[in-house]
This record gives C-alpha cells, sequence and structure tokens, in this order.
C-alpha cells in the first residue's frame, strides 16, 4: 500500500514548522482491565540514595493538569540523573488532585514543589522570574529543564537565561547523557552542543513512559517574597479572551470535527461539535455544495490543519483532503463504507451510519459530563 | 426638393461622423503610443473578407445577415456618395441605391428576427440588450426611408415623403451621430481600423502569437493600472466590441458562474476609456456583482472603482474567448495586463498565489521541493541526466508535472515509448527551474523573467536539438515566450512528436485493447496557444482508438480549470470547471477521456465520479510491442495504479 | 497609525530556504516589519550582517522604506543595543532561520536594554506610552496585556497581518550600511558553549534504558507490529460511541 502524496501541496515551511511525528499510538484498547494492566506495570523506585545535587524542572500547569510536554521535560531528568541527584518539579499554577501527583511520579519527579499563584492564565513575568530566581537561589540546582512551550515556559526559560547569562539551549529535539541537539535552518541542519545549563525541550523528544518512578514528594514551597511592583507597573494583564470552538480558525484548532457527504444533517454535526468544544471542518463537496462555507474546507485547496483530533465523518477521504490533516495526531473516521480510503488513515475508525453514530455520541457525551465530577 | 434633402443630410450626417470619430479618436489616443503606419489601413479588405470572416462565417445565420446588412449598408452609401454628394441625381444610380437598400433591408430584418422570440422560442442571452436591441429598428428605418426616397418610378405623396424622411433622419442619426457617441454601430469604424492597426500584427500573417509581450521592469513597466496605461490600438480594440457575447458563451469561468464575463469585461474597459458607468450595460453580467454599481475613467485606477480583482482573478487564460471574437479582441492580454499591475505594485493575488510565486522565488519549483526529486520517477528507468558534456537529440523538460505522482505514470510511459523508439534523449535534472508559466499568467512578470533568463542560461550551456515535454505550458513558455528573451529552441509537444516517430515507423504500436468508448480533451495551451489539434487523434487513431468528439474540441475545446493559476486564485463559482467538463465527456458517454496535460490530468481527475483520465501516452505504451522484460514491468506497474 | 510613538523599530535577519538553501526573508521577521509598517510609516529597519544579501531585497518588497545594516561584529546584541537606546517600541520574530536560531536575541537584548517584553504577539494597537498587545495561547486561546513602553514585542507566526510581496517597491527601498567604526568591536565572552552543525536527520528520542520480561518483550513486538487503525464494524451505535469516547479519553483528548 503506497500513499499518494500530491505534489502540489502547498509548502510552507518557516522556522517554526517543525514536521509533526506521525501517530505512533494505533492500537485501541477497549477491555478495562486491559487498561488497568498496562497502566501500571511493575516499576521500581529510580533512587532511595539521598540526594546530593538536584535536577530542577519548571513547567507551568495547565487547567490543574501538567501535560505530557511538562512529563517529558521531567522524565528527561529522571533519565539523565545519577543515583545522587533528585528530581525537583517546580510547577507553577495550580495541581488539581493526586492524580496529577500520580503522573508526576510516573514521570519520575522526586521532589514536588508548587507556587499555586503564578497560574500561565495571568501575565505576571517579572514576578514568575523573580519566583524561580529565588527558587534556583535555594534549590542550587546542576540543570534546569522547561518544555518549550507557549504557555510560558518557553518565554520564561528565555528570560530566566538572558537574566543570569546562563549556557542554554532552546528548541532541543534531541537530548542523552552527552549532547543537545536543535533544529536550525527550518530544519535542514541539526546543531549540536554539550549539555548547557538550562534546556529547553521540544515536545515529543522524551519517552515519558518509564520503567521506574519517582518518589513525587510534596514538598513545602519556601516563602518567596515577590518585588511585584515592578511587574504591575510594566505590564496589565486584560485578562484571558474567550475563545468559542467556532471562532478559533480552522488552523488553529485543537479538535476538529469534519463532515462529509455522508452528513446529511448539518445540525447533529454542530451538536456534536459543540459536545466536544470542537471546531466544525468540511470536505469539499459539502463546501462546493454550499452547505458550509468555503473558509470551513479543510484539504490541499482548503486549509491544510493541525489538530490533536481529527474526527472525519461521512468524508470518504480523497487524496486531496488527506493531505489537508496530513499533521492531525489523532484521526477518528466515522463512514458507511469500511474500503473508504480515510479507513487506512485513520487511527480509529467507525463503520456505520454518521448520523445515527453521531447521535450516540451526543447522548454518551451527555451522558459522561452529567457523571463527571 | 427631396434630393437636395438627401444632400443636405448626407453632407451634414457626413461632417457630423468626422466630428464624432475625431472626437473618439481622442479617447484612443489617451493610450500609450504604439507602432503603426498609415499604410496598414490598406490591409483592411483582406483582413476583413478573410481573417475576420473567417470567425463570423462559424455562425453562418449571423454571417450572411451581416454581409448582406453590412455589403447593402456600404454600397448603398457609397452610391448616396456619389449620388447625391457629388449631386449627380442620376436615375440609373437611384436603381442602384434601391437594390442595395433592399438587400440591407433584407439583412436588417433578419437581424431583428433573431433577436424576437419569432423563430427561435428565445435570443440567445450573451446577446446583449440595450441600444443592441434598437439596432435592428434603426438599420431598419435607415433602408426603408432612403429606399422610399430614392425610389425613381413614382412621387412619393406627401405624408409617405416625410414619413420616409423622418425614417432615414433616424437612421442616419445612428449610424452617424451614434458613432461618435458610442453607440453600437461605432463597431463599423472602430472594427475596421482595429483591424488595421491590430496589437499583435503577427495573427494575420497566418503566424501563431499567443505569446504574452514582455514587461521592461527596469523602466518600471508594472502592467495597466488605468485605462490610460493601454496601448492606443488595444483601447481601440475594446471600442470594436460587438457585444455578440460569444466570448461570453465560450468562457469557463462565466459557465461556472465565477465573477467573469469576457464581454462585461471589455465593455468596462470600454467604459473606462470614455469615462462613465457600466449603467447601460444591458448584458449578462459577472456573476454576484450587480450592473451599475461600478465606473472609470481613462485615468483613474481600473480596480476595484471599475472593474472588481475577482473578476480579473477567475480567468483561466484559456483563449477560448479570443478565439470566438469576430472582432479578433485580446481578452487575455488585458487580463494579464490588469493582473501584472496588481501583483507587481500591490502584491495581491489573492488565496494560494503568493504562496506559489514565493515558492518560485526561492525554490524555482511551485511547491518548495528539491528540484532533484523534479526526476527521482527516472532513477529506475535508467535514463541519461543532460550535461554540458554530453550532447543528445533530445531533451527532456518535464515541467512541474515530475513532482505529481499521478503525472509521473504519464512520464515514464513516455520513456517507455522513447526508449521502445530508440530515441537519443536525456531528461535535465537538477538544471531544470520551473519555466515561469504559473508566474507570467499570475501577472508576477519579475519572477517569469527571473526564471526564464535561469532557464536560458542553463539551457545554452547544454547540446541538444531539440526540446521535448508532455507539458503544453511548459512547450508554451519555451516555444513562444523565451525567444522574447534571447531563447530560441525547437520546442516539441510529446503528441507531435510521437506522431513523427509513428508516421516515421520508428515506433510501432500494435491495435489498442482499449475497447470503452473514448474522448480526447484538447489542452488549450497546446491546441489553441500552439494550435496541435492532429497530432494527439493521429496517435489515438494509429492504435486503433475511436475519438468521439465532445461537443467542444480542437480550438475551440472547453478548458480543464487548471490554466493561469487559476486552481491558485481559486475564485468562487456556483460550480468547478473540470465538472463542467466531465459533464462534457459523461454526455456523449464517453469512459475514456484521453489527455495530454499534466494540468488537465489534475484537474479532471480532481471530479470524483468520472470517466478514466488516461494520457495519451499511457494508451500508447500499453500498445508497444516490443517486450523485453524491463518493458513489462512498467505495464503492469502501471496497470496495477491505475486500477 | 498613531503619533504617540516616537520611534519604531523592528530586526530583521537573513532567512534561508531549507529545501534550496536560497537566501531569503525570515517570515517571521517579515510579520514583525508589516505590523511595524501598520503602526507607522517611518520605522527603523536594522539588521545585523551583509548588506549584499539578497534576502534584504525581499524586505524591500515586503515594504521596509530602508535598511539599516550594522556589521556582524561578535556582540550582535551590544551592536543592536547601541542602535536601539532611543527607541519607543522594537519588534522582532520569533525565531530566525539561519544560524543561530535560538529565539533568544530578543530577550538578551531586552534584558540589555532593560525594556518590557511581550511574546507570542498577534495583535497590537499602540496608545501614549503603551501598547495593548493580544497573545497567542495554544488551543485557540488568546490574551490581552498592555504593556507600558519602552518593549519589545515578539511577534507570533500567526500574527493577524497580511504579507505583501511587492516587486515594485524593490526600486523604492533603499539600504545602508552603518559604519563599523561605531561598533563595539571587543570580543565579547561568548555565552553558549560552543555548537557544530551537521545535516538534519532524524532526532532519537531519549527513552530509559530498561530490562525486559520475556511477556513484556513480546508485548512490545506486538503492540509495535500493529500498524493502521482499529476498525469497528461490530456493535451498536452506543458501543460504537463508546469506542470513541474510549479512544478519546485513552489519549487524553477529552477532560469529561
Amino acid at each position: 500500500m503506497t500513499t499518494r502524496i500530491n505534489p502540489h501541496r502547498q509548502a510552507q515551511v518557516s522556522a517554526d514548522d517543525l514536521k509533526r511525528e506521525p501517530a505512533t499510538i494505533k492500537r485501541i484498547v477497549l477491555s478495562k482491565a486491559q487498561i488497568a494492566v498496562e497502566a501500571h506495570p511493575a516499576k521500581w523506585l529510580r533512587t532511595l540514595s539521598k540526594p546530593k545535587a538536584r535536577l530542577l524542572v519548571i513547567a507551568h500547569s495547565d487547567r490543574g493538569a501538567v501535560d505530557d510536554h511538562a512529563l517529558q521535560a521531567i522524565a528527561a531528568a529522571a533519565i539523565l540523573a545519577d543515583a545522587e541527584t533528585a528530581v525537583v518539579a517546580l510547577i507553577l499554577g495550580e495541581l488539581n488532585d493526586n492524580l496529577i501527583n500520580e503522573s508526576l511520579k510516573q514521570a519520575g519527579a522526586d521532589e514536588v514543589l508548587v507556587l499555586p499563584s503564578l497560574d500561565f492564565q495571568v501575565f505576571q513575568p517579572d514576578i514568575e522570574l523573580s519566583a524561580i530566581l529565588s527558587m534556583i537561589e535555594s534549590l542550587k540546582p546542576s540543570r534546569i529543564f522547561m518544555p518549550d512551550n507557549l504557555i510560558g515556559d518557553g518565554s520564561l526559560g528565555r528570560r530566566l537565561i538572558a537574566n543570569k547569562q546562563l549556557t542554554a539551549a532552546t528548541h532541543v529535539i534531541e537530548i542523552d547523557a552527552n549532547h543537545v541537539a536543535s533544529a536550525q535552518t527550518g530544519g535542514s541542519l541539526l546543531a549540536i552542543s554539550e549539555l548547557p545549563e538550562v534546556i529547553l525541550l521540544s515536545p515529543n523528544t522524551v519517552e515519558s513512559e518509564l520503567p521506574f518512578t519517582g518518589k513525587a514528594t510534596r514538598i513545602e514551597a519556601p516563602k518567596i517574597i515577590i518585588e511585584n511592583s515592578q511587574n504591575t507597573v510594566t505590564y496589565q494583564d486584560l485578562g484571558m479572551q474567550g475563545s468559542k470552538a467556532e471562532n478559533i480558525a480552522l488552523e488553529d484548532a485543537d479538535f476538529i470535527v469534519s463532515a462529509g457527504n455522508g452528513v446529511q444533517n448539518l445540525d447533529t454535526l454542530a451538536n456534536l461539535a459543540n459536545a466536544l468544544s470542537a471546531s466544525i471542518g468540511a470536505s469539499r463537496v459539502v463546501t462546493d455544495g454550499g452547505r458550509l462555507p468555503r473558509s470551513k474546507q479543510v484539504g490541499a485547496t482548503g486549509k491544510t490543519v493541525t489538530a490533536s483530533t481529527y474526527m472525519a465523518i461521512g468524508i470518504s477521504g480523497a487524496v486531496q483532503h488527506l493531505q489537508g490533516i496530513k499533521d492531525c495526531r489523532h484521526v477518528i473516521a466515522i463512514n458507511k463504507d469500511a474500503s473508504a480510503p480515510i479507513i487506512k488513515r485513520a487511527d480509529l475508525s467507525i463503520i456505520g451510519d454518521a448520523e445515527e453514530v453521531m447521535q450516540a455520541l451526543i447522548a454518551e457525551i451527555t451522558k459522561a459530563k452529567v457523571g463527571a465530577p | 426638393m427631396l434630393n437636395y434633402f438627401i444632400t443636405a443630410l448626407f453632407w451634414l450626417a457626413t461632417f457630423i461622423l468626422l466630428v464624432g470619430l475625431w472626437r473618439r479618436a481622442q479617447l484612443w489616443r489617451n493610450g500609450q503610443a504604439a507602432e503603426w503606419k498609415l499604410t496598414q489601413l490598406f490591409t483592411i479588405p483582406k483582413r476583413y473578407f478573410v481573417d475576420l470572416h473567417h470567425v463570423v462565417a462559424r455562425e453562418p445565420y449571423i454571417a450572411r445577415t451581416h454581409v448582406a446588412t453590412a455589403g447593402g449598408a456600404v454600397a448603398a452609401i457609397a452610391l448616396v456618395a456619389i449620388n447625391y454628394g457629388l449631386m449627380l441625381y442620376s436615375t440609373m444610380l437611384n436603381w442602384a441605391i434601391v437594390i442595395a437598400t433592399c438587400i440591407m433591408f433584407i439583412g436588417a430584418f433578419f437581424v431583428w428576427l433573431r433577436r424576437t422570440s419569432l423563430i427561435t422560442n428565445q435570443p440567445p442571452s450573451r446577446l446583449s440588450k440595450g441600444n443592441w436591441s434598437r439596432l435592428p429598428y434603426s438599420l431598419l428605418a435607415f433602408s426603408l426611408g432612403l429606399l422610399l426616397l430614392t425610389l425613381p418610378i413614382t412621387t412619393l405623396s406627401n405624408s409617405i415623403a416625410v414619413i420616409a424622411a423622418l425614417l432615414l433622419l433616424a437612421g442616419s442619426a445612428e449610424l452617424a451621430l451614434g458613432i461618435g457617441m458610442g453607440g453600437p454601430m461605432k463597431h463599423a469604424i472602430a472594427g475596421l481600423l482595429h483591424l488595421a492597426f491590430h496589437p499583435r500584427q503577427e495573427r494575420f500573417n497566418d503566424q501563431l502569437s499567443t505569446a504574452l509581450k514582455p514587461l521592461n521592469l527596469q523602466e518600471k513597466e508594472f502592467g495597466i493600472n488605468k485605462p490610460s496605461d493601454f496601448n492606443w490600438n488595444q483601447l481601440l480594440g475594446f471600442d470594436a466590441c460587438v457585444q455578440c457575447g460569444k466570448c461570453e458563451a465560450a468562457c469557463p469561468a462565466f459557465a461556472a458562474g465565477q465573477p467573469l464575463n469576457p464581454k462585461k469585461l471589455i465593455q468596462d474597459l470600454v467604459v473606462g476609456l470614455s469615462s462613465g458607468t457600466d449603467a447601460s450595460f444591458a448584458g449578462s453580467p459577472y456573476a454576484g456583482i450587480p450592473v451599475g454599481t461600478h465606473a472609470g475613467s481613462p485615468n483613474q485606477a481600473i480596480v476595484p472603482a471599475l472593474i472588481e480583482a475577482q473578476t480579473l482573478w477567475a480567468c483561466t487564460t484559456c483563449r477560448a474567448c479570443v478565439q470566438e471574437c469576430p472582432m479578433l479582441i485580446e481578452h487575455v492580454d488585458a487580463i494579464v495586463g490588469m493582473r501584472r499591475n496588481l501583483t507587481l505594485t500591490q502584491g495581491s493575488a489573492p488565496n494560494k498565489a503568493p504562496q506559489l510565486l514565493e515558492n518560485l522565488r526561492q525554490t524555482a519549483n511551485q511547491n518548495g521541493e528539491d528540484n532533484l526529486a523534479r526526476y527521482y520517477w527516472a532513477i529506475d528507468l535508467d535514463v541519461k541526466t543532460i550535461s554540458p558534456i554530453t550532447p543528445v537529440d533530445v531533451l527532456l523538460v518535464a515541467g512541474e508535472g515530475a513532482f505529481d505522482m499521478r503525472y509521473q505514470r504519464t512520464l515514464r510511459a513516455l520513456v517507455k515509448l522513447l526508449k521502445a523508439a530508440k530515441v537519443d534523449f536525456a531528461v535535465m535534472g537538477a538544471l531544470e527551474n520551473d519555466t515561469g508559466d504559473t508566474a507570467r499568467r499570475l501577472g508576477d512578470e519579475a519572477t517569469f523573467q527571473m526564471l526564464a533568463k535561469r532557464n536560458i542560461a542553463n539551457f545554452n550551456t547544454l547540446k541538444f536539438k531539440r526540446i521535448l515535454t508532455a507539458d503544453p505550458h511548459v512547450l508554451h513558455c519555451l516555444k513562444n515566450e523565451y525567444p522574447a528573451f534571447g531563447g530560441h529552441y525547437e520546442v516539441l509537444h510529446h503528441s507531435t512528436f510521437l506522431a513523427q516517430l509513428v508516421a516515421n515507423g520508428a515506433l510501432k504500436l500494435s491495435k489498442s485493447t482499449e475497447t470503452r468508448k473514448l474522448t480526447y480533451h484538447d489542452p488549450c495551451y497546446l491546441a489553441r496557444y500552439n494550435n496541435e489539434t492532429k497530432s494527439p487523434r493521429a496517435l489515438l487513431k494509429s492504435i486503433g482508438l475511436r475519438v468521439n468528439e465532445m461537443e467542444r474540441s480542437g480550438l475551440r475545446g472547453r478548458c480543464c480549470g487548471g490554466g493561469g493559476g487559476a486552481p491558485l486564485t481559486d475564485i468562487a463559482g456556483k460550480q468547478r470547471i473540470p465538472d463542467i467538463r466531465i459533464a462534457d465527456a459523461r454526455s456523449i458517454g464517453a469512459e475514456v477521456v484521453a489527455v495530454a496535460c499534466p494540468q488537465c490530468t489534475a484537474m479532471l481527475e480532481g471530479v470524483i465520479e468520472r470517466p478514466e483520465v488516461l494520457d495519451i501516452a499511457e494508451l500508447l505504451a500499453a500498445s508497444l510491442v516490443v517486450a523485453s522484460s524491463a518493458v513489462t514491468g512498467l505495464v503492469i506497474e502501471s496497470t496495477v495504479v491505475a486500477a | 497609525m498613531t503619533d504617540s510613538l516616537k520611534r519604531i523599530a523592528v530586526l530583521v535577519s537573513a532567512g534561508k530556504h531549507p529545501v534550496s538553501g536560497q537566501p531569503r526573508h525570515c517570515r517571521n521577521d517579515s510579520l514583525a516589519l508589516q505590523m511595524g509598517l501598520n503602526l507607522a510609516n517611518d520605522i527603523l529597519v536594522l539588521h545585523a550582517g551583509e548588506s549584499e544579501n539578497p534576502a534584504l531585497q525581499d524586505y524591500l518588497a515586503l515594504g521596509a522604506p530602508q535598511i539599516n545594516v550594522i556589521p556582524t561584529t561578535d556582540n550582535i546584541v551590544n551592536n543592536l543595543a547601541t542602535q536601539l537606546t532611543n527607541t519607543d517600541l522594537i519588534l522582532s520574530g520569533t525565531r530566525a532561520e539561519n544560524g543561530d536560531d535560538s529565539g533568544l536575541l530578543p530577550y538578551l537584548l531586552a534584558t540589555k536594554l532593560n525594556l518590557a517584553l511581550v511574546a507570542d504577539v498577534v495583535e497590537i494597537k499602540a496608545y501614549e506610552n503603551k501598547i495593548e498587545i493580544l497573545q497567542f495561547l495554544p488551543k485557540g486561546r488568546r490574551r490581552r496585556v498592555t504593556v507600558c513602553l519602552p518593549a519589545l514585542v515578539v511577534v507570533h507566526p500567526s500574527a493577524a497581518v497580511t504579507l505583501n510581496f511587492i516587486h515594485a517597491r524593490q526600486n523604492l527601498g533603499s539600504i545602508s550600511t552603518l559604519s563599523a567604526s561605531n561598533f563595539d568591536a571587543k570580543h565579547s565572552q561568548s555565552d553558549l558553549k560552543q555548537w557544530h552543525t551537521c545535516p538534519a536527520r532524524k532526532p532519537i528520542k531519549l527513552a530509559a534504558s530498561r530490562t525486559l520480561t520475556g511477556h513484556e518483550r513480546l508485548m512490545a513486538a506486538i503492540s509495535s507490529k500493529a500498524k493502521g487503525g482499529a476498525v469497528v464494524n461490530e456493535g451498536n451505535n452506543v458501543e460504537k460511541a463508546q469506542v470513541i469516547l474510549d479512544y478519546l479519553r485513552e489519549h487524553q483528548l477529552i477532560d469529561f
């Protein structure tokens, strides 16, 4: 089976266009028992000795949770740490519950410090910088790891580097005990250096599934006296902007439900999108027919999307369409025809009537939301 | 008494006509200087009776009525000039005038008949109404009035004489006053002058004249911004338009409901050159743009006051309008001229066009690929790559289609045929840059010239006898447009070259096993731009395939929608052009559409429910007699992929 | 357009096409340039590098009225800083695409000049002594912040400005080189460790080394071979919906 790639696709290569990894997890686990087995294999504690040194990982939480990217930074530190070095996770922002602490443990964090007032949703760079400076002062880590992300860590890390004139590597896409490497010139070169003091990691650089765990001991954060007058003078946060899914540009959307010819009732689709807080996309046939505006068209002649989740409903998957979703991490297809090209692309395919499956899915989501705490 | 009336009227009309013409000429003179000689006026009869009539004769009804009406009118007016203008008042000449006016009357009657619902259900929608609906009546009035007044037999009763005089007066007003005021009859004078001073004189010497004219970028020539940026003879050409709407009927963008109607475009330019609004335009509007909301004048920017940018970007540059135009107007030159200004001075080509142009500037191909990858499809075929030290007979230039996995099958089939015919050939390899065809059509003359100069510099380092390509856009650019930059090559389309190989016996083909009903889709850039319609058909015939012609084929074929950068500017319409073309094929029951262009292949294959689309080279390769193992492998592969 | 800003400067770097290697403008910096042009006609465009670089022609076509080229001595930050002392607003792209594209330069410069800095900016409105910006955050979120001037703004690649490459502007703009004598040519101690480059390859993911049990090896072998997505043919619609929900939960794509 060879996949046809249209050479007429529009390539737009800027420095920030790092190629995404194709989906690696393609197996679904249907039974609950199996999930349990896989989630908790026997693991050992990475180190029992009293730490003589520390590796510090700094990351913001997002709405109470720590995302994969941050966990990867912790895992990187844990993999590179020796038996006498502790991995300290400094979380800026709230942490929701013990489950999150468990994930920090699984990622190899030995100590966890939380500064709940430094939520990423509040723009307070000077306060954050002085906070981590004083933490660094007291912890004296031998190295600092941060996820190079856009919820504040990438920027905070650079402020730290510039302020303390530290050796650093940013956009790191490869790391091991001896070196770090970053992509340069839009990805055509690899720049390599020995490990610097501050490492800003790109996503998916580290396997966060570890054979060991950390202790994840919650440590009371030392009282930090923050000189915050400067920050309030310089920056005034006017707040986050309400961003309804329908207002998000398709290119920026993280979750897209997309309609093809097989969708008769676009109202159902809109309801589903609403239930999932997803943006709406469409195949060419649908926009050509005037059923949805052309701005919703996904594909080579429409928008190229990079959503984490792309739900293709009633879309057969013409080559041009598949090109438009080539960077989507998880593709879920709902289609009547099991031989449609989209099935070969999808990570999960449901063969069935689009309308009926959508209705059932809406009902299940409603149920789940009511049941959720 | 009557005689003096006619004499007076004649001289008065002549005077009014001359004043009107002089005023109209002032409008044309707003345009830029272009080379002309007074002696070009002598070319008019031949150009009128041969070149123009050749186009008009495609519609016999209107050709005959026009011969009668115009011939009658010209004869009658000439005779009036002699008999009354010179005050001879000869009865013999009056008889001659009577015969001429009768012929004109009959012609005008049929002109009128066509515009009524009497013989046809509906006059064609492409015809303009407004003062063009008035014209048959004016002509009837003129001929009837003149007929009655010059009838030498009886003396007319006073009342009839008065009526006849009024009819003649009305008719003469249309002819004399109307021309100066921009009425429909201005086509007669402007049309004849346009024939003499046509911006593409080569057209009348049986030469193909489809290449765009280069801009002198160093002299800051950035295309057409305002009507007065056109050359004066282009403005004259717009004035020649008779609003017959044949361009409209042929235009694929108009048919697809995109906001373009070539007829209205020319009329808008007439509005621009003569200052005014488009309110009096009485034909089909641009889809979705109401008539009467735009205005222009010679020194005012055309876009968007007079013409919206989307109108210009909807054009596929297929030249169907130019092919159909009985007045030999050059619509595509005008459109690309205006696009050039938008692109070069505003950078405002819509949708994906700017990205493509950027890719061309930065990588010399349309999608930012590695130029080495252009010939990856040939790696396993043992094909030579040309270099300065390896001269070859035939240099194969694959074009942008080479990056497309679909078109690579065509190229592989072509290579197989060339090998079977033992042609000494090589591919261009990494030395090949995009020809700049799309950039040029999108108005980016700067990028086009940069690419053209680079390609020519590369060609100059190589030794080859001729260039072969499977892409008609490459063919057009290299063959017709590179000479202006010093690149003179013999360039052949693969259909032409293969037809030669078949004809001279170098390529031996068996009868095709293809039994399905087949049609052939003419690429615009092969047929209209390069006048090649025979070779593809001859090739299909040579392997025993019968071509079932679609309604629009050959030089009058319908565009696939892929030219002129239209898939990139992607102007919204009600339908897509390739869907219309596939509907053409399905309406004659075709199960296979033979093509000869990567753009056509991609556009037509983009239609979901369609006949199979196969390049001529693929059809021929399947009928190849030679059987070597390598060749067989190829057949199997292409069959599998096609299935 | 606003008069409240005294002086706007835009930093532009020379880009390089990742495939062809051809010099070009760096798109991120061009967005910053266009943002600057939207705020004022008269802006200072600074480039540290060679004035002959064809990439600068791109910036002229993209609207730079004049480009001032600073020679590249070792300390670019100091050299830039001397040119930017009296500037209200400095704009730059998120990341260069040639050479050291760490995205650190704006931070080093802001620290040096003691400027406020905001990153990932997609919109700017200027007021007296301050600007209001819209900041990009992932998943469609945006934040509004006012920043007191002088400030350095790092523009996000999805900034809401349109780049217009206008050939005719290449003839209008000019490029001038600022003489090297104005600059600090002293070698400052490079604060980054030595880097060396090699052609790009697929990066190797860091993973913990582990000893596997036979069962784990078996499981790993099976799971890595499972290519192609799961196809659910059977079951009623509720079960099918449940499978989708399970999938979404398993991959943490939903939070309910």
